[in-house]
Order: structure tokens, then sequence, then C-alpha cells
């Protein structure tokens, strides 16, 4: 009994060990392929890292491998620099635009450069042949000087914000006089707020009116040689252009379209048709400007204009000079071939009413219609009919008929052949003159983008 | 007295009821942000990060030369109204942006304020000088080469810049502008390498093994280990396809280009610029120079000229005449043929690649 109970208790045992032992087994092939896939992974992760570690230390090695270039290109170059100075030769410029740099320019270099204004510097070249007008004064009208080739202008500007509330512009010229010799002259000077509320902005200095369109091209920028009759009558060589205040306003309008209107406070020293530098009062000058894009390829401009302010004709009483003006502008430019084709017609019309001591007032007209047509990447023809009364007299008229071709070197520089031909009759007698004028204007620097 | 100054109150109040009767526009507030953007691409890209929440505007229409955009006093009322202002940069605007901005009157977008937006940060450049520049050497950018969208990398930059502006200036709708991001970006992956690559591996990982130049190797080994365990698993292994498939038979292919707005593309699909029609950039071809790039053209077996559709054709026709060489005009922009910024670079994929074959 004994033996029996000895051999079924070994049973029992050697059963539940069989049992543990297979249960173990099992466990153990569980977290063996429990390791290996950690394993895998963890193979796969550093794989992952290495191949990204890689890539980074690739990039940094072309990062370095350019830096490299970079600094053994500005050695060579100043060795070349100071080569050349010993031999007085200009050095090469080297690895000016390297292909494939990916590096930063320094933003220490940059930020020094921001405090610089915006410099350039503009040369007009004319030459002049056929009868060219001596002079101003009634007599020398239609003496004629002899042909001539001069720099006529050289003008230097200056630009770029002074701090959070505005800008100013800076421009300088040097002019040729008619002796020969060459006058320094603030063109224009001024502070513009850019940051007013309701959409108002100002300006304070010395700048041209914003009396139509082209009495605020500045010489290298008018699209011709030299400006229309009835602006240089009726506002003289120099423009109207003088110190004072201005302010103007985007008026709101339910079709959106930009309606600006501009108020201007001057001193009224146009010698012209104001009273000159001897005057002690003001000129009002007001300008509405309406802008109507018709398409993305034709656009209509439509401005009226408003001077007015005492003139010299007197010593006594408070004669007055009252300017009005309707300017129109149209240009077609198309998208796609807008580099190589384009049309701007540009019109004014002006009236003038001048107090006259003991006359009364005078009142005169003039008008110039202007058309311009490029036909390639860098050329354009361009014809002017102009036509004036003068100021102090109505009955005497001179008529204008231009024509002429702008060759554009560059964005930088261009050449304008125009020839002019004007009659009718001025203080000194009949005009019959013809002229022409070979241009040339050439760009340094960084000047400012054009107005539209 | 009074009367006097009951009159001038009266008048006060009529000028005042004047405007707003003028202005409507001024009442009626929309609570989208307004977007205005100097390219057609960046308008694309911010449509599709800002989605509902941004109403966008572009100023070029994508037809134009984007230096030669031209300062109409319509762009600066675009810009009077804008929440944002996006730009290239690196000095690409130069020639209207400042006319623009100033012209507008809106303190919200001008340059260091929160609405302006120059998306050039970040980027990978190329050509960016590194000695003196002058203008002898054409019209070049001292800030390097502004073309940079042309890279899709680079677009992936731009949209992420875009990002997070909005949130910035939106931050109620952040959730929506990293989910409409997240969305552009594996557009654009995808297009790129492919839709199962990117959904495989993701756009991130890809795009850093593509600029260290491991990408093809860590296909090729991946594939090769699946292959490996399972030789039968041939649906398992990845392979390139998008623009990158498109473009790998002509890896180091040589190509003349009118103006250097492609270096950014060929830098991205190792394709070989090997002369441009203008002599110097901004520079127009002249007989001279049209010759000596003949003359390379045929030494080098160059088959294919790339331009864009607003120069002049003529000059590519007469070099392709004397060489046998196609010329391919695609735009650089989205305009009305390309309608987004994966499109239009689909285009230039598409027309590039059937030209090479």
């Amino acid at each position: 009994m004994l033996i029996y109970k000895f051999k079924y208790s070994l049973f029992i045992i050697f059963f539940f060990t069989c049992i543990s032992f297979a249960g173990q087994k099992n466990t153990d092939t569980n977290d063996l392929k429990l390791l290996q896939q950690q394993v895998s992974q963890l193979q796969q992760q550093m794989k992952e890292e290495n191949e990204r570690h890689s890539t980074e230390i690739k990039m940094l090695r072309e990062e370095i491998e350019l830096l490299k270039q970079n600094q053994e290109a500005a050695a060579k170059k100043s060795g070349q620099q100071a080569a050349a100075i010993e031999s007085n030769m200009p050095p090469t410029p080297i690895g000016a635009y390297t292909a494939g740099a990916q590096n930063k320019v320094s933003p220490l270099g940059s930020a020094y450069q921001g405090f610089n204004p915006d410099i350039s510097a503009i040369g007009d070249f004319i030459f002049q042949g056929g009868q060219i007008p001596k002079g101003e004064t009634p007599d020398s009208l239609n003496a004629t000087n002899k042909s001539r080739a001069k720099l006529r202008e050289v003008e230097f500007g200056f630009s770029n914000p002074v701090d959070p509330y505005g800008r100013t512009d800076l421009i300088l010229s040097i002019e040729r006089e008619d002796d020969g010799s060459y006058r320094p002259d603030i063109e224009e000077g001024y502070f513009t707020y850019t940051d007013l509320p309701y959409d108002l902005q100002a300006r304070v200095g010395k700048f041209y009116s914003v009396f139509g369109k082209a009495n605020l091209f500045h010489t290298h920028a008018m699209p011709w040689a030299d400006r229309p009759l009835p602006i240089r009558t009726f506002f003289g060589d120099e423009g109207l252009n003088d110190g004072g205040v201005e302010i103007s306003w985007l008026v709101p309008n339910p079709w959106d379209s930009y309606l600006e209107l501009t108020q201007s406070v001057q001193n009224n020293g146009n010698e012209a048709d104001f009273a000159g530098s001897n005057a002690n009062g003001l000129m009002y000058v007001t300008h509405l400007k309406n802008f109507f894009e018709l398409s993305n390829t034709y656009t209509a401009e439509l401005g009226g204009s408003f001077a007015t302010g005492t003139n010299g004709s007197g010593n006594s009483g408070n004669p007055k000079t009252n300017v009005e003006g309707l300017d129109f502008t149209y240009k077609w430019r198309p998208e796609k071939e807008g580099l190589y084709k384009s049309v701007t017609w540009m019109s004014e019309l002006l009236f003038n009413q001048k107090d006259e001591c003991g006359e009364g007032t005078v009142n005169s007209y003039g008008w110039y219609s202007s058309l311009e047509y490029q036909f390639a990447r860098r050329w354009s023809v361009f014809g002017r009919c102009d036509y004036t009364q003068y100021p102090d007299s109505s009955r005497l008229q001179e008529n204008s008929y231009s024509a002429g071709l702008t060759f554009r070197q560059s964005e930088f520089m261009f050449w304008r052949l125009q020839f002019e031909h004007t009659t009718g009759e001025n203080y000194a007698g009949d005009v019959d003159r013809n002229q022409i004028f070979l241009q040339a204007d050439f760009l340094i620097g960084q000047h400012p983008a054009h107005r539209y | 007295m009074n009367t006097f100054k009951f009159s001038r109150i009266l008048l006060f109040c009529c000028i005042l009821s004047i405007l707003f009767i003028v202005d409507p526009c001024c009442c009626m507030a929309s609570n989208k942000l307004n977007i205005v953007t100097t390219t057609t691409n960046l308008a694309s890209i911010a449509e599709a990060v800002g989605g509902d929440h941004v109403s966008v505007t572009s100023i070029g229409s994508g037809d134009e030369d984007p230096h030669f955009i031209q300062a109409k006093p319509s762009f600066m009322m675009k810009a009077k109204k804008a929440d944002l202002w996006i730009c290239i940069g690196m000095e690409l605007e130069i020639g209207y942006e400042g006319l623009i901005l100033q012209g507008s009157r809106n303190p919200r977008i001008q340059i260091n304020a929160p609405g302006h937006l120059d998306v050039s940060e970040g980027i990978l450049k190329l050509e960016v000088p590194t000695g003196k520049i002058d203008r002898s050497m054409g019209d070049v950018h001292p800030l390097g080469n502004p073309h940079y969208w042309l890279d899709p990398y680079n677009g992936r930059v731009i949209a992420t810049n875009i990002c997070r502006r909005l949130k910035q200036l939106d931050p109620a709708h952040a959730a929506d502008y990293d989910r409409n991001l997240a969305a552009f970006l594996l557009k654009l992956d995808s297009a790129m390498f492919g839709e199962k690559l990117a959904g495989a591996i993701g756009g991130e990982r890809l795009w850093q093994m593509q600029i260290g130049g491991r990408l093809d190797k860590f296909i090729e080994d991946n594939n090769q280990k699946v292959l490996q365990i399972d030789p039968n698993a041939k649906g398992k292994v990845l392979s390139f396809d998008g623009w990158l498939s498109k473009l790998k038979p002509f890896e180091h292919a040589q190509i003349v280009i009118y103006h250097r707005s492609w270096p950014y593309f060929f830098h991205r699909f190792n394709l070989e610029d090997v002369g441009e029609l203008e002599p110097k950039p901004g520079i127009p071809p002249g007989p001279a120079h049209i010759l000596e790039v003949i003359n390379t053209m045929k030494s080098q077996n160059v088959k294919v000229i790339l331009m864009e559709p607003f120069y002049n054709k003529l000059d590519a026709d007469a070099v392709a005449r004397k060489t046998g060489a196609k010329v391919v005009v695609v735009p650089n922009s989205v305009d009305n043929q390309v309608k987004d910024y994966i499109a239009m670079l689909d285009n230039v994929v598409t027309k590039l690649s059937d030209a090479l074959k």
C-alpha cells in the first residue's frame, strides 16, 4: 500500500514538473520573439539615426567647403588687389557671382549698410544743335546760341527712412548755366510722414508742386529731352517748385478706385507766373488724381489741378495769378509682352489768369499732347505737339512739334534723339526755329523707383 | 453765436455722413484675413495654407516678368486694405514694392510690421555674391538669385513661413492653419517623391535624405532588405514616382536658358545649365553672344532651350534652328493655364522631361 502511494506521489510530481517545464519553454519562446523584435527595432532606429547624422554631416561638410572656398576667394582677391595697387592696374573682380553658393550674407554687414541711405548719381548729357534760344529775357528770346554739347545736370539722390514716422528724400542737382558755370541747387528735399491716420500723408520741405504730370518729372525721368512748351512758359525751366508743406488724402469712394486729393502751401517764388524771389506771399496748389485700372493691360488717369498766389506784376494792390490744369494719361502695356511693347498717351491743358498791374486780367492757355510707343525691348518712338500763349499777353503764342527716338541701353542708361520745330510769335518777334537734341542719361547707385 | 456753432456742427455731421455714404466698404468688415501677395505663386500657397480663413489677392497676374511689375495706384488700393503683405524678397520687388507700400498708407504692412512677410527667411539660397558686385555684371541681385520658388523644397519653406505668420496674426485658427499646411506639404511631397514613398517614409525624412544625397542608397538598401526577407514581396519595394522619377533619367542633362531663373530648379533635379541667351542678367541677347551660345550648344550637343513666355521667343527660335534644339516655353508662375503652385512645377517637369526624351 505504501509502495503504491509512493509511486502515485512520484507520478503526480513528475506530471506537474513536466507541465511546469512545458510552460516555462512556452514563455521563453515568447520572450525571445519579443527581444528579437526589440533588437530589430533598435537596429532600425540606429540605422535611421546614422542616416540622419550622415546627412547632417554631409551638409555641414558642404557648408565648411563653401566657407573655405569663399575665404580663399577673398584672400586671393585681396592679394590681387595688393598686386594691382603695386602695378597700378585695376583689379579683376572674382567670385562675385558664385554659382551653387548656399551661404548667407553676413547679417552684421547688412545691418550696418541698413543705416546708410540709398544713394544715386545721375548724369544728364545733352547736345543741342540748330537755333537754340539764348536766354529768357524778352530781348534775347530769339537770339541763338551755337550748337553745343554739355553736361546739363548732375543729380544726386539720398533717401531712407528717418524714424518710425517717415522718410526723407534729398535731391541735389548741379546745373550748367548759360555762361558755362555750374550752379549747385537743392532740387527737392523733404520729409514724408508715412504713418498718419485716416489715409493721410504729409510732406514738409522743398518739392515739386503736385500740379498735372509734366511738372513732376525730374530731368532724367522725362520721356522727352525738354519740358513741354506750356509748362516752360507758365512755370519756367525749373517748374513749380518751392518750400512748403503738403497734405494728401486717399478719398474713400464706392468704386474703390484710387482718388487722391493733395493740398500744398508753398512759397510763391516762381518767377514765370507768380511773385518770384522778392515775394513774401504764399502759393496754394490743389490736385485731384483719379486712377482707373480698366483691365490688367489698360489704365487711365484723370487729374485736375489749381494753383493760386500773388504775382510780381506791380508794387501796389494784390495782383493774383490763378492756374487751372487738366491732365489725362492713358497707358497700354500687354502683360505677356510688356517688356517689349507699350503705349503712353499723355496730355495736359492749362488755363492761366494773371492780374497785370493797370491792365486787368490776362487770360491765356496752353496744352500739349504726347504719344510714346515702345516697339522693342529697348526702343521707343515718340511725338509731341505743344501750344502755348504767354501769361502776360495772350496775343503772343507759340506752337512746337517734336518727334524722337529713345534707346534704353539698360535699365540704368538711355540715349535719346529729338527733333523740335517751333513757330509763332513771342516778345522779340516771329519765331521759326528748328532744334535737335541728343541726350544721354546714366545712373549709378540705388535710385528710388519712379511713380507710375 | 449759438446759431454759428450749430451750423458748424451741422456741417461737420454732413461731411461725416457723406464719407460714410461714399465708402460703404468701411462699414462692412470681413472676418477673413486679407492677404495681398506680389506674385501668383505666393497667392496660391497662401490660399492653400490659409484656407477659408483668408482672402488672397496677387498684384502680379503671373503672365508678366515679376521683376518689372509696375507700381499702379490700383495696387496701392489693394495694399491699403491688406492685413498681410507677402513678398518674395531678395530684392525681386525692388522696383515697385516700396512705392506700393508707401502709397497704400497702411501701417499694418510696412516693412518690419507683423503684416509684412518676406518669405525668403530660411530658404536654401543660391548664387549669393561673395565678392564686390557692380552693374557691369548686369542686373545681379546682391542678396542672391531670387527665383527660389522654383525649388519645391523652398516651396515647403514658403508655406511654413506663411503658416507661422498666419498663426501669429490669427491665433484663433492656428489649428486649421497647421492642418492646411500639413495637407499642402503632403501634396507637394507626393508630387515630388510619389504618393507611396511620401506616405511610407514621410516628407521630412525624404527631403533630408534628398538634400544629403542619400535617398537613392536608402531606397536601394531598403528594397534589398525587403527582398532578402521575402523574394516574392516585390509589391513591398519602395520606388520613386512623381517629379523625381520623371526627371531622374535626365540627370546631368545640359540645357540652355534665357534668364537665370532656373538654377534652383536645376539644382534640385541635377540638371545642368550650360549658358543663357542673355549675355548678362537683364541684358537682351546680341548677335555675338547668340553665336557664342550656338557654338557652345553644338560642341556640347545641347538639345533644349528653356524659357518663360514673357521673353521674346525669336532669339530662342533662331538658336534652335541652328542647333536642332527644342524650345520649351513654360511659365514660372501660376497663370491662366497652371492653376496652382504644384501644377506650375508639374507643368515644368512634364514639358521639360518630354523635351529631353
